[in-house]
């Protein structure tokens, strides 16, 4: 074979090659489950009710502590039914929100998802080889101390900030479960 | 080799050294200082400050995306810009494909999305996002007041929400023609431009321009190679720079033997 069919063959490859790989990153941008069908596979066997925690300045401390940045929001609602709930936020991982949704029996995580992924990369928190470590985790420490879970997550090589996003989301929501019940809200 | 030719060699070293060294200076200063700066990020807070030059943006290809919808709401306005939701000049939401309307609520400005209300202070602080799963029938259409009860149209029924805008039924007492519906309008060509500058200052951070610079990637395709070749020429020069210092060492060892 010459060089010049050999160059004419690569000519055609290449390509499809960079479109591959173009779309093995791009394509894994993008909306990986709809709120309802995470409400109901959260709660199959119930219609949840809307509730909503108010946040007043100790909280949006306590909450600016976990995720490190400010918080802005002024109150933030869930779906609730029996002692499930069932939370979505965004959280900025390294520009853009990841939408997460987290589900909680009691004060212990049952279910977590990204919802929706708009970073470039990290997108590997979505497998459920590291959503899994989540299971069952709970809050602990005390508001004045610092919170955390009550667990180890390893992280993700090249994933660090949609690490730190999935893993604050998880300390927030499980931090407003105890307030919502210590409150009474 | 005898000592003409060596001097002639040790000359010739001595010529490309100086010229190669002058070539790469102004290189070499204009990695160190943007090396400096990346090494300094987060303390010269330069991964929160952003790019403002127009040229600079339309270089990186920042352009503005169209307006999809701009609503009046009790004297500001709203405008959803590609997926990017502003409050006046203020971006108070992002991830937002559809907007439906903005009301002035008595406790909250609400702004809808197709699944969600944005809910703001007066002063357009953001209160929350609300996603409005499992409570409507379908996407809304349509928000509007019936006294100062805030309505959402969605799937052809008509819901009211209560006074906390956490809960929605469906309102069979009300027709179409009972609520006042919000209506998009255009926005004013400044705010327009104010809000298209805001847009394009929050596109390319000062962090990323200077990686971008240091490793020559704003030049097109030919900077990295580019600022390769600067490299090559300082390994070059530290090699030569050696060569010429272990030649021109006193050769003690032939003095001794006289």
């Amino acid at each position: 074979m010459t060089d010049r069919v050999i160059t004419w063959r690569l000519r055609g490859v290449l390509p499809i090659v960079l479109w591959g790989l173009a779309s093995a990153v791009y394509g894994q941008m993008g909306v990986y489950m709809e709120t309802e069908e995470f409400l109901t596979v959260a709660f199959p066997d119930s219609e949840p009710r809307v509730e909503v925690i108010w946040i007043n300045n100790e909280r949006r401390e306590a909450l600016e502590e976990i995720l490190d940045h400010p918080v802005n929001a002024l109150r933030v609602s869930y779906w609730i039914s029996g002692g499930k709930s069932a939370w979505i936020l965004d959280e900025i991982g390294k520009d853009r929100p990841i939408t997460i949704g987290v589900v909680a029996q009691g004060d212990a995580i049952e279910m977590i998802r990204v919802l929706v992924f708009r970073e470039i990369r990290g997108w590997e928190v979505r497998y459920p080889f590291f959503t899994d470590q989540f299971l069952g985790a709970r809050l602990i420490g005390s508001e004045q101390q610092g919170v955390g879970l009550d667990r180890q997550i390893d992280g993700i090589t090249g994933a660090t900030l949609s690490v730190n996003a999935l893993r604050g989301v998880t300390e927030v929501v499980l931090f407003l479960i105890q307030e919502s019940r210590s409150s009474g809200e | 080799m005898n000592s003409s030719k060596r001097s002639r060699s040790r000359y010739g070293l001595r010529h490309w050294h100086r010229w190669l060294g002058l070539g790469s200076m102004v290189f070499l200063i204009f990695l160190s200082i943007t090396g400096i700066a990346l090494n300094h990020l987060v303390d010269l807070r330069l991964d929160q400050r952003y790019v403002r030059t127009g040229w600079l943006l339309s270089w990186y290809g920042i352009e503005v995306p169209p307006v999809h919808s701009s609503y009046a709401v009790a004297g500001d306005r709203t405008t959803l810009l590609g997926e990017r939701l502003y409050f006046n000049d203020q971006q108070v939401a992002e991830g937002i494909t559809a907007l439906s309307g903005a009301i002035a609520a008595p406790q909250f400005i609400v702004i809808a999305s197709d699944n969600s209300l944005i809910l703001l202070t007066d002063s357009g602080a953001l209160v929350e996002r609300m996603l409005l799963a499992g409570q409507l029938s379908g996407a809304v259409q349509a928000i509007g007041k019936v006294g100062e009860a805030v309505v959402l149209l969605s799937d052809e029924e008509i819901y009211r929400a209560d006074e906390q805008l956490v809960s929605f039924s469906i309102a069979s007492d009300l027709s179409y023609s009972d609520v006042s519906w919000s209506s998009s309008s255009n926005a004013p060509s400044d705010q327009l431009e104010a809000l298209y500058d805001v847009y394009r200052g929050t596109g390319i951070t000062m962090a990323r321009l200077l990686a971008d610079l240091h490793s020559g990637r704003l030049f097109t395709r030919a900077g990295p190679i580019f600022i390769d070749i600067v490299g090559l020429l300082l390994i070059v020069l530290s090699v030569l720079g050696t060569i010429l210092w272990l030649r021109g060492r006193p050769r003690r060892h032939r003095t001794d033997l006289r």
